[in-house]
């Protein structure tokens, strides 16, 4: 083993070109276009810490399959394309709303591209905008997603991180279909160039535009092709139909202000059930929140206006996890939420008669949500900041 | 008549689960067999007890003729011509696994690692290190079952419990909604048809001391390849899904792929590739030997050892024949099409012949071989 691995397939990593991330597009003939970003290793490993703008630069290639754009891409790069240390693999909107399956069969057919790489889709017709982008402490737009991807959902649950095989497992089962990861391009016209030489009219000319990067929302995916998007809100209901909360913060308007109330846990139970061809389900979600900030005069320590929050906080929630069901069946006509899973293992018989057309059946289901919550802490201070001022 | 005891129980056990591992750990052949859904972890358990029944003839074989040789109980109770009859299926049965092996384990290498490297160049190296163990024989074998065969237990058991973070235990319901029993015994069936390695303790139970207890040894044997099928199967299916996992040709190495602890430990499934190519060599040296030996008591020679390169040579060119070197030829070969229907017959419908052809002579063969016991006292 080890004598072969200096062998024929043995390359020095000097003369590795390491792909951080890549954009599959297509074109209006139907061209399949991929967009290389490549990690510079010799800068990335300088006394700057890898930090240094610059350390990565970006190719673009064209082919009838998105292997052939990749093997064209090598036409223009002087290493040997490696592409096992992806951190995250778009698809540009254009190319998600035709179908991703062929890039999709190719990504796990070939040895080098593994599952673990986040899966994404870029919003708008100009993908490879991205690489243009501001990325704060990251140098390459890989490591800021993959890096933004660990912390993200510990503080917002407006986005969601999926792997490619998140995407794929997904996309096998009967009863759920997948999403990815949501990404804008957004003007960001209040930065100006870092270490920018504005020439010699003392930064008067034309000042250059500047990107940033937003991962709010989520697309959605409907057999391997795009069905649509979630905003941030919807993400965040779709996220807590998912179990997947962390301790995030919701505000919640009231009469004399806002409340913010800290999510420290949750569970979200789904209920099944037949009524001839009408299929019911019940969305239960159960919080346990804190008051995380109080903006108004709301009396937190009365266990009346206690009991108001906490109805105003369901109210929002179920408001929230209702629009976004509703948007799913409706619009999407795509079951994200794996609800199809669930009449799967508690309707097993009728289910074998239904997954073909599941789609159709999720369209026309009944689903009905409720949220309960508790209030378990307010923090340090018994009432409101500005409340106690008035009171003095 | 009995021989030095140079194998352990022990290395009797970690001889035939590791060889019987290298499959489920290559490809996970029972992912594929009916029902093929959530409910395949059962069909595992069900697989235990239809081994226990195709296993029952060759066990009363083994327990009935500790001490001889795989050809001398077949020439023992067939007599001499169809004894060597009998011998020469099995060597054939032997150099199909070896062969069947050494294409999988290429493939293997040349999908998931080296995909430049030519396939004789692989199996040149394979080969080197096959002839070395088998050659050296099964001493060396059952040695070298006792470093690799605990290394990939070890790993077994600790990408199940780095795994269990990312495990969703929902992939296993509905429990038994979706399969029919007649299906789930099919499968069971067809998996435990896959499992030849009680073979292997038919034919190493000479060199084992005779006090040692064969059935227990085998259950041993079969607990231990049971429990570490599970330990791979459903962390197999419980990350990756059963429907990907059905499709990828090594599904475990995928599994083993998305591993990762601490926020550094990454790439585990380099260890997972080192502790497989032993044990994959492991299985081809014993299937090596087994066709050396077995065919040297067929022709009469004194010993194994010059089969060992000639055996080698022949499963290399059948490797590199063109339509055998394919991804369809393989799959073929691992089927349930062919494989199970290869290994059926010999690991219990032949035993079955001869266990009725022993009950039948019995009177005559327990007299043969009291004669043989005295002979070798008065030695």
């Amino acid at each position: 083993m080890l004598s072969l691995s200096g062998c024929w397939s043995r390359i020095e990593p000097k003369y590795l070109g390491i792909v951080n991330s890549l954009i599959y597009d297509v074109d209006d003939e139907g061209k399949f276009i991929v967009h290389l970003e490549f990690l510079n290793a010799a800068d990335a490993g300088s006394g700057d810490g890898g930090k240094s703008k610059g350390s990565n630069y970006t190719i673009r290639a064209m082919g009838d399959s998105p292997r052939e754009a990749i093997a064209n891409a090598s036409q223009s790069v002087d290493r040997s394309i490696f592409g096992g240390h992806y951190k995250v693999r778009f698809f540009s909107e254009k190319l998600a709303k035709q179908s991703v399956n062929p890039t999709l069969d190719y990504i796990l057919r070939a040895k080098i591209t593994d599952e673990t790489t986040l899966i994404g889709v870029i919003k708008g017709d100009k993908p490879e905008k991205i690489y243009e982008a501001t990325l704060d402490l990251s140098d390459t737009v890989g490591n800021y997603i993959e890096t933004m991807s660990r912390f993200l959902p510990d503080s917002s649950l407006k986005a969601v991180f999926p792997t490619t095989l998140d995407f794929v497992r997904d996309y096998y089962s009967d009863g759920k279909q997948p999403v990815a990861l949501l990404v804008e391009i957004v003007e960001n016209p209040s930065q100006t160039p870092k270490g920018e030489d504005k020439g010699g009219d003392g930064g008067k000319g034309e000042e250059k535009k500047e990107y940033k990067i937003v991962c709010e929302g989520l697309a959605a995916f409907k057999d391997g092709v795009l069905a649509g998007y979630f905003n941030g809100e919807e993400t965040r209901a779709y996220n807590f139909i998912m179990n997947k909360v962390h301790n995030i913060h919701i505000t919640v308007p009231s009469e004399t202000g806002n409340t913010v109330f800290g999510i420290t846990g949750s569970k979200c139970k789904v209920k099944t059930s037949m009524d001839g061809d009408k299929i019911k389900i019940d969305v239960k979600l159960k919080f346990n929140t804190n008051i995380a900030a109080e903006t108004g005069e709301i009396e937190i320590n009365d266990p009346k206006e206690i009991k108001k929050l906490e109805e105003s906080f369901n109210e929002k929630l179920k408001k929230d996890v209702e629009g976004a069901i509703k948007k799913a069946q409706q619009e999407f006509e795509s079951d994200i939420f794996g609800f199809g899973e669930f009449v799967h293992d508690q309707h097993p018989k009728e289910w074998r008669d239904m997954k073909k057309d599941w789609d159709e059946k999720f369209k026309e289901a009944e689903i009905s949500v409720s949220v309960e919550s508790r209030i378990r802490r307010y923090g340090e201070i018994k009432r409101p900041f500005r409340y106690e001022e008035e009171d003095k | 008549m009995k021989k030095k005891p140079f194998i352990t129980a022990l290395q009797l056990v970690f001889m035939t689960s590791g060889s019987a591992l290298v499959f489920p750990y290559t490809f996970m052949p029972i992912l594929n067999t009916p029902p093929s859904n959530q409910d395949v972890w059962i069909v595992l358990i069900m697989t235990i007890a239809y081994m226990f029944l195709l296993n029952i003839p060759l066990l009363v074989i083994t327990n009935n003729f500790r001490g001889l040789s795989f050809n001398e109980t077949f020439e023992m109770i067939l007599g001499k011509f169809f004894g060597k009859l009998m011998a020469l299926f099995y060597v054939l049965f032997f150099a199909y696994c070896f062969t069947a092996c050494m294409l999988i384990v290429s493939m293997f290498i040349n999908l998931y690692l080296f995909p430049d490297t030519p396939t004789w160049g692989l199996l040149v190296t394979i080969l080197i290190a096959v002839c070395y163990a088998a050659y050296n024989g099964a001493g060396t074998i059952g040695r070298l079952s006792t470093i690799f065969v605990p290394i990939i237990i070890f790993t077994i058991v600790t990408f199940f419990l780095m795994g269990l973070g990312k495990m969703d235990w929902g992939v296993l319901r509905p429990v038994l909604a979706d399969s029919k029993f007649i299906d789930m015994n099919i499968g069971a069936f067809l998996t435990a048809a896959r499992y030849s390695e009680t073979i292997i303790f038919f034919l190493f139970a000479q060199y084992i001391d005779e006090k040692v207890n064969i059935n227990k040894t085998y259950i041993r044997a079969v607990l231990t390849f049971a429990v570490n099928f599970m330990l791979i199967l459903l962390p197999t299916i419980l990350v990756l899904g059963v429907d990907f996992a059905r499709i990828a040709w090594n599904p475990y190495y995928v599994y083993t792929r998305q591993v990762e602890a601490l926020g550094f430990l990454e790439r585990m499934q380099a260890i997972n590739t080192l502790a497989w190519f032993p044990l994959a060599l492991l299985k081809l040296s014993l299937y090596n030997y087994m066709v050396s030996h077995v065919f040297s008591g067929i022709v009469g020679a004194k010993s194994h050892k010059s089969f060992v390169i000639p055996v080698s040579l022949l499963g290399f060119i059948v490797c590199l024949i063109p339509i055998m070197d394919t991804s369809s030829t393989i799959e073929l070969l691992r089927s349930d099409r062919i494989f199970p229907f290869v290994t059926l017959p010999v690991i219990f419908g032949l035993p079955l012949i001869i266990l009725i052809v022993y009950f039948i002579r019995k009177k005559k063969i327990k007299l043969a071989l009291r004669r043989r016991q005295q002979k070798a006292a008065g030695q």
